[in-house]
């Protein structure tokens, strides 16, 4: 899939989407499709930054809320955008306000996360592009990926459970 | 021989060259950084496999080699720190070996030298790795354990080379053990093709479809499935005659375009249990033992997916019941049973279900034995084995890190052992039941769903979600309230939520209380689906039963699956996606609660009945007292660690308060010696000024009275004699005795001691990168009473520690893995600090194994929990603040 910029390596090409006035991309090889928000299924228990589970034809997707996975403020509106990615046949819905163009972006132009980023979301970012007028804010979809292919518990049956 | 055939040797040197590749790409991994737990375990799972898959097909010397990596991977896993040259040398050299066998054929003579060379290079690494280990770890009883497993391994290796080349005997041989492994079998010839075509169908009548063709036909004829499930719940409505009878027909060829597609992948099970035979007569060689393998069943059929995911389980339970099982002839002969033993492998349709039973009439399994070895082992406790069902003693076998051998043969490894099994089955939807009679032999069954492709479920509704319940699980329906004549109703201690079905108490989860979700209705209209999954039956309370329907299963996320409550998702005829739900999972653990311990009601007379109830219970002197549930809070175990003095009276800590033990024996029974069950449970009653809490030897049972002639007494802590069920129970009058126990004077310095026994606050500090976890953890570490400070990463931690007053904080919880400071380094940090040192700690974290905890513990972790334990942190903690005073 992403052989072919191995080649060139002179740009790379970002699906970009807006969240909270700033803009945030994507690896378009990773991108699959683009919908309005669809029926969602919460899923109970689970971490707070899963928003639910949607049917894309016939397939499981899950949604992630970014605002609550990137510690961040405000809220979706009303009817918020799902980018989904697809890796490892995993498919991943985020969460966006509002999505923007398919951008390709010299490679020269790469930063490092600033420092001055928060924890929560440095984690989930693998770098900066110098936009003009904007910041591009890549995402690291491996560290989405293995967040939910993470399992927290192993098993957690048969656990000493107290009840107090 | 002429069992192996050309296709099964192909599939194991597929199998070889994937295990040979994922074991390169590990040990590289080993040789740059220090191995990770989780990449040793993947390794030494790897050689696991292949030394078994080799020795079922009789390649002894990669067998041999396979042994010898795993032998050595096990002593690694065993020893922190990063391995010398010497180790990653001889896996590298072993792993060269393994891919020359695989390219020079399995059967290679020309490799033997080479064989011996390496093994005796494995052995002198692995002996290397264990005496690195300082001697106190070397003599605990765990490492004495694999130690002594190793050396019967490089016994059993060494002494087959030495009947190989005799000309050049191994330096670190043991020749007296000749006999372990017999010899390989005479090779695998390739005539397997030609057999194998003379027994085939004529060629005409058959054609030869690719494996993923089908698999792909499956997946669409699946989607149909949906579609028509959609459909149908459309034209359900319609009044559009046509349209209603053309989907009829589609529902008709869908579902029969379904059966006969699932045929398609449909394989007798005699594919999968040709090999077992010869499998189960080298066994018994190898161990001297005489064993007889029946095979009933063969032709029952599975779906080749499923066939294939249980083969390794099943020769796993083979393997187990053959070494562990089958007694030895002198000790068969001795227990007056044939000196053959008897090894049944039955295959069979069982409610849309097909079970594989695999059962032997060895020794059988012995409880206490188990029981024993898991307190060895440190997997539970001592107030937990106390508590335990003979059932869940079993099911011990399949928790991580368990193995009942005492010793070690090649025949079943250790380890990696029946909780893969389980997993393995559980991941297909299956599930795995062990029945057993000590002396007499056990059973071990494994339900297997037909296909995995698509289920048959019920719909359930709760809160405004619907969930599937796999039919399988499934056992009957009660529905509560009015609508069906009230026969059956809720009942409850607090939490504890039961109904009485055919005379039994059946304990009821609330799956809106079990997912978190609000309550939606009362109870009143609810439905109790009685569900049946390996353990006892339940019954899950939900808001409505909605249809049956099939389904077909997605897996889901990981890290959405992650609490066990869900097994996997479905798309609905409404195109909106419901959650399967996990009946393991939801089932209820095992508790202190009286009603799924004590469920034998006797007699039936007492459906219905609308008098009062009660809890009754036992004390010393064994006769039946009752009180009123009314009175009562909640029933609760508690041990004589937990109790503490307040003047002369015994109290526990109980939710933040202060709960007054009554010895219930002192007051009617003052001439009887003190109990001195270290466990006991505690009936929790609170009164207007204190909390009490009512110590008896044994509850028995909650029981309800009609209006019967009762006895009236007087002047004494026995308010009425009741008969309930025939039998006479003495209600006791809980104020007298409340009275008589604390006097007159508790009332006044109960306040004080409240006070002086709940401090303010405590503060802690946690260190938590994710900040998910970090905000739940925080907020169940508040709950229990403590004041968080809350930080990303151990470096933050470390100076927030560095700053703080003298004993601000009590304790420290972490993570393991953080970046810029981890826990082991924050703890080892602390450990040796001056100002620090002493502080108690406790890691909370994913990296739980063996190995990790060992590496926690050396660091300073006091305890070491699961992430899974994540909301009982805050009970260890008090624990561990106990302990340290």
């Amino acid at each position: 899939m992403s052989e072919s910029k191995e080649e060139k390596k002179t740009t790379r090409q970002f699906a970009t989407f807006w969240l909270s006035d700033s803009l945030y991309g994507v690896e378009v090889e990773w991108v699959q499709e683009i919908t309005r928000r669809m029926a969602i299924t919460p899923v109970p228990l689970s971490p707070e930054f899963i928003e639910g589970l949607i049917n894309l034809r016939g397939q499981i997707v899950t949604t992630i809320n970014l605002r609550k996975l990137f510690g961040l403020k405000g809220e979706y509106p009303d009817s918020p955008m799902n980018v989904v990615c697809s890796s490892e046949g995993l498919l991943v819905a985020l969460l966006a306000d509002e999505t923007g163009d398919v951008v390709e972006v010299p490679v020269q132009s790469y930063e490092p996360v600033p420092d001055t980023v928060p924890g929560e979301l440095a984690t989930f970012l693998e770098c900066v592009f110098k936009m003009d007028g904007a910041l591009l804010s890549v995402i690291d979809t491996k560290v989405v990926v293995d967040l939910l292919r993470q399992s927290e518990s192993g098993s957690s049956k048969g656990k000493d459970h107290t009840h107090v | 021989m002429a069992s192996l055939s050309q296709e099964a040797l192909s599939e194991f040197a597929a199998e070889c060259e994937e295990i040979q590749q994922r074991v390169s790409t590990n040990l590289a991994k080993l040789e740059e950084n220090s191995a990770s737990p989780e990449v040793l375990d993947a390794l030494y799972r790897d050689m696991h496999t292949m030394k078994g898959s080799a020795h079922l097909f009789g390649f002894g010397p990669l067998g041999n080699i396979a042994h010898a990596m795993e032998a050595c991977l096990s002593a690694l896993r065993s020893v922190a720190g990063a391995p010398s040259k010497l180790v990653v040398d001889a896996l590298f050299e072993g792993l060269g070996l393994v891919d020359r066998f695989r390219i020079d054929g399995f059967e290679s003579k020309e490799l033997g030298v080479d064989v011996t060379r390496v093994v005796s290079k494995l052995v002198e690494a692995s002996t290397q790795l264990i005496e690195a280990l300082p001697p106190e770890v070397r003599e605990s009883s765990w490492v004495e354990d694999r130690t002594n497993d190793l050396r019967a391994r490089i016994k059993a290796i060494t002494a087959p080379m030495q009947i190989s080349n005799k000309g050049r005997p191994a330096s670190a041989s043991v020749p007296e053990k000749r006999e372990v492994l017999a010899p390989p079998a005479s090779p695998p010839t390739n005539n397997g093709m030609a057999s194998q075509a003379a027994s085939a169908v004529p060629a005409s009548e058959t054609v030869r479809l690719r494996v993923d063709l089908v698999d792909r036909i499956m997946n669409l004829v699946g989607e149909l499935v949906l579609v028509r499930n959609q459909m149908l719940s459309y034209t359900s409505q319609t009044e559009n005659s046509e349209l209603l009878s053309m989907g009829q027909s589609i529902d008709l060829v869908a579902s029969d375009l379904q059966t006969e597609v699932m045929k398609t992948r449909m394989q007798p099970v005699s594919a999968l249990v040709g090999k077992f035979p010869r499998l189960v007569r080298d066994i018994a060689n190898q161990l001297n033992k005489k064993i007889k393998l029946t095979i009933e069943g063969s032709e029952t059929e599975l779906d080749r997916t499923v066939l294939e995911a249980v083969k390794d389980p099943l020769v796993h339970i083979l393997r187990n019941s053959c070494d562990h099982g089958i007694e030895t002839p002198d000790q068969r002969k001795e227990a007056g049973k044939p000196e053959e033993g008897h090894v049944v492998l039955r295959a069979f349709h069982e409610s849309g279900q097909v079970a594989l039973e695999v059962r032997d009439d060895g020794r059988g399994l012995d409880p206490e034995k188990l029981l024993q070895k898991a307190l060895e082992k440190g997997l539970i406790d001592e107030s937990k084995a106390e508590t335990m069902s003979k059932d869940e003693i079993y099911g011990l076998i399949f928790a991580p890190g368990f193995s009942t051998a005492a010793k070690v043969s090649s025949v079943s490894g250790r380890g990696v052992g029946m909780d893969v099994v389980k997993n393995n089955i559980e991941s297909i939807g299956g599930r795995i039941e062990l029945e057993s009679e000590l002396g007499k032999g056990s059973r071990v069954t494994l339900r297997i769903p037909l296909t995995m492709a698509i289920v048959p479920a019920m719909l359930v509704r709760s809160g405004d979600e619907r969930y599937a319940i796999s039919q399988s699980e499934l056992r009957e329906l009660v529905g509560l309230g009015a609508r069906y004549n009230g026969e059956h109703r809720l009942e409850e201690i607090e939490n504890a939520m039961m109904i009485r079905l055919r005379g039994n108490l059946l304990s009821v989860i609330s799956l809106n209380e079990r997912l978190n979700l609000k309550e939606a209705m009362s109870c009143e209209d609810q439905t109790v689906v009685v569900l049946h999954s390996g353990g006892r039956p339940f019954g899950l309370l939900v808001d409505e039963v909605l249809e049956t329907t099939d389904i077909v299963v997605k897996p889901l996320a990981d890290l959405v699956r992650d609490r066990s409550v869900f097994s996997g998702a479905t798309v609905l005829g409404d195109g909106k996606v419901a959650l399967i739900l996990d009946i393991n999972g939801i089932a209820p653990q095992s508790s202190n609660r009286t009603a799924e311990s004590k469920n034998q009601l006797r007699g039936s007379s007492l459906d219905g009945t609308s008098g009062d109830s009660f809890i009754v219970f036992k004390i010393s002197d064994a006769s039946l007292y009752g009180v009123q549930l009314s009175q009562i809070t909640r029933l609760e175990n508690f041990s004589e660690e937990q109790i503490e003095f307040s003047g002369k009276h015994e109290v526990i800590r109980y939710r933040g308060q202060v709960l007054y033990l009554v010895d219930i024996d002192r007051v009617l029974l003052p001439e009887l010696a003190k109990s001195d069950e270290k466990n006991f449970p505690v009936i929790v009653i609170e009164t207007e000024d204190r909390i009490v809490g009512l110590r008896v030897s044994e509850i028995v049972d909650i029981e309800s009275v009609e209006d019967l002639p009762r006895e009236e007494t007087s002047g004494s802590y026995v308010r009425r004699r009741l008969v309930m069920n025939e039998r006479v129970v003495s209600e006791v009058d809980v104020a007298m005795i409340v009275d008589h126990y604390f006097g007159a004077d508790t009332k006044a310095n109960a306040s004080s001691v409240v006070n002086s026994n709940v401090p303010t606050r405590p503060k802690i500090l946690y260190a938590e990168d994710m900040a998910f976890i970090r905000k739940s953890g925080a907020t169940f570490l508040e709950k229990q009473g403590f004041e968080v400070v809350a930080c990303e990463d151990g470096a933050i931690a470390w100076e927030k520690l560095e700053g703080s007053e003298p004993g601000e904080f009590v304790a420290l919880v972490s993570d393991i893995e953080m970046p810029n400071m981890n826990g082991l380094e924050l703890a080892s940090k602390i450990s040796e600090s001056s100002r620090f040192s002493g502080l108690p700690m406790i890691a909370v974290t994913t990296k739980s194994t063996d190995s990790d905890k060992a590496k926690g513990e050396a660091a300073g972790f006091a305890v070491y929990l699961d992430k899974a334990e994540l909301e009982n942190t805050g009970e260890h903690l008090k624990k561990l603040l106990k302990e340290r005073g």
